[in-house]
């Protein structure tokens, strides 16, 4: 088995949350490799086609056979960007009340963090990936910090049917805040509403980790490497530390990259994050022996229970000592080793 | 990444699909390899003569547009490179198993019920069966889920005939690409 050569932080998956931990890390001066699964897509191969878009829905090269294998459907995209290439762009925020479900209305559970400490970092992923909307007007529901940095985008005739009909009724509504740019942002040109957002936009309008945490990560020299599918999280003497990750490459050759120690077990936190949607890389990850007790879905660290992008890209600013501090605390049993095996052709 | 804000690439170099006809391998449509009788690569003849009668009835032109063909060649390609629908639906490769498993139960709910094969059944027995598959009532079904494959196989059928250029054109949408599909068909 071939051993790469160690780096200081190794991320499993290059969606959103690995983008932002690897924006984050090479910032901070690490090298940093990402192993991605899927290709390392350009923009010409976002073709404007229904059918040519389902490229960038995952196909496995590899499986993970075994009970309650999570599979890859609709809600996943593969290569770099991960789902988020393909998003539909929505960008809402959680409430205030939403962080104090079981303070409030005695069901599920609160989080650990409030709105407060998650609005400056909801702010600053709006103005990272570029997010058009109107703060004002959800002045309404939670306190405004910072305006988007664009205008909401155009409504069209549809979308003032339902505003009318919701006025008739004295229902306020607000223009979604979108990941999609309503003017020209940061050097990428305004949308043009034709609609290929579904299949990858290649003009970079759609507010995407290519275009922004990818991009920067790209220019700090961290390593990106399609077709790599990590199968198993390694540690070191102890079992409790992260030591590198073991793979298979894009030749299909099995290979271990290590990775330096970085404190606590925050390696495997990045890839941990990436819940309902990256849910291979949590697969293997629970081969790791970190396993959270609670299911996907159903989790009690609270970072984890966000689902969306939008959420996740934010989660992933605020939480990151915050979830290591909750798995050291124990949200851990030991896990088995997962079997990959290649699917018949 | 380069931006534009649209690649209007009319004209460009058409990557075709590659059919078997006569024994030697073209880039060809899968209309026209339907036309040419080009060679089945995953699907048998049964199959492909079925499968083209099931999505004609639910899209008609689905079969000249050469659905049949399309499935057949897709199933023969690396998964990671396949166009169909099946990706988006939860399907898991050998993709070429999801049709055959539906085909052969279609066929045998067809003979069991209507004692004769879908091929033979009039076009409102078609219709009948095809309603009672996309509500899941056809009862001890044997296949993939019922909806799964009404809905997989409709895709198909409308992937053939309008996902295209052409199709778009039919529809009297304008296709307005920034990337223009490299697939002629
Ligand atoms: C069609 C669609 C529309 C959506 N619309 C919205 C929306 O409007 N707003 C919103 O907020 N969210 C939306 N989402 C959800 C959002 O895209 C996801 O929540 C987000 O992308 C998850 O980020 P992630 O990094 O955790 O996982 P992913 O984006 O899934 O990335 C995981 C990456 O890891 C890779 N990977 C997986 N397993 C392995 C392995 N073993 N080894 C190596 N690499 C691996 C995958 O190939 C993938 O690239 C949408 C998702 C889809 C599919
Ligand atoms: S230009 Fe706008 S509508 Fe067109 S694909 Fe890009 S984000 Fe979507």
């Amino acid at each position: 088995m071939a051993q790469r050569e160690k780096v200081d932080v190794v991320i499993v998956g290059a969606g959103p949350a690995g983008a932002i931990y690897t924006d984050q890390m090479t910032r901070e001066g690490k090298s940093v490799v990402i192993l991605e699964f899927g290709p390392d897509w350009d923009n010409n191969d976002f073709i404007s086609s229904e059918i040519w878009g389902r490229r960038i829905k995952h196909a496995p090269r590899f499986e993970l056979a075994g009970k309650n294998n999570p599979g890859h459907g609709f809600n996943a995209g593969w290569g770099t960007g991960g789902s988020m290439s393909h998003y539909y762009a929505n960008f809402p925020r959680l409430l205030q009340n939403d962080f104090k479900v079981k303070s409030l209305y005695g069901k599920g559970l609160d989080w650990p963090i409030s709105y407060e400490d998650i609005a400056p970092y909801y702010d600053r992923v709006a103005h990272d990936l570029g997010v058009s909307g109107d703060a004002e007007k959800e002045r309404r529901w939670r306190p405004v910090t910072d305006a988007y940095p664009m205008p909401p985008l155009k409504t069209f005739r549809h979308g003032e049917i339902w505003r009318e009909a919701f006025e008739k009724h004295g229902i306020p509504l607000a223009p979604m805040p979108t990941g999609i740019n309503s003017v020209e942002y940061k050097g990428r040109p305004a949308c043009l509403n034709d609609g290929w957002c579904h299949v990858g936009c290649p003009i970079g309008v759609h507010g995407t980790p290519q275009w922004s945490y990818l991009a920067t990560a790209r220019e700090q020299k961290a390593e990106i490497r399609p077709f790599s599918y990590v199968t198993r999280v390694l540690t070191d003497a102890s079992g409790a530390r992260a030591a590198g990750v073991e793979y298979y490459d894009d030749k299909k050759e099995a290979g271990r990259q290590p990775s330096r120690h970085d404190g606590d077990a925050v390696h495997v936190l990045r890839a941990l994050r990436q819940g309902p949607f990256g849910q291979r890389v949590r697969q293997c990850v629970l081969d790791y022996g970190q396993r959270p007790q609670a299911k996907c879905g159903n989790s009690r660290c609270a970072a984890r229970s966000v689902r969306c992008a939008a959420e996740r890209v934010h989660a992933a600013r605020v939480t990151r000592a915050r979830e290591a501090e909750l798995l050291r605390r124990g949200n851990a049993t030991a896990g088995k080793p997962c079997r990959v095996v290649e699917p018949e052709r | 990444m380069s931006m534009k804000r649209r690649a209007f690439v009319r004209g460009a170099a058409a990557t075709t699909f590659l059919f078997t006809v006569g024994g030697i391998e073209q880039s060809l449509t899968p209309a026209q390899a339907c036309a040419q009788g080009a060679a089945l690569k995953k699907l048998t003849p049964e199959q492909a003569d079925l499968l083209g009668a099931y999505v004609e009835a639910l899209v008609p032109g689905a079969r000249a547009a050469g659905i049949a063909q399309f499935v057949d060649q897709q199933c023969s390609v690396p998964p990671h490179e396949a166009l169909l629908g099946l990706r988006i639906a939860n399907g898991n490769p050998p993709f070429v198993d999801f049709y055959v498993k539906a085909l052969a139960e279609i066929d045998r709910q067809s003979n069991s019920r209507f004692g004769k094969s879908f091929e033979e059944m009039s076009g409102s027995d078609q219709r009948a069966f095809i309603d009672l598959l996309r509500q899941a009532k056809l009862e001890d079904w044997r296949g993939p889920q019922q909806p799964q494959v009404y809905n997989v196989l409709r895709d198909d059928g409308v992937d053939v005939v309008y996902g295209t250029v052409e199709g778009f054109a039919l529809l009297g949408v304008p296709y307005m690409p920034h990337v223009l599909p490299t697939a002629r068909w």
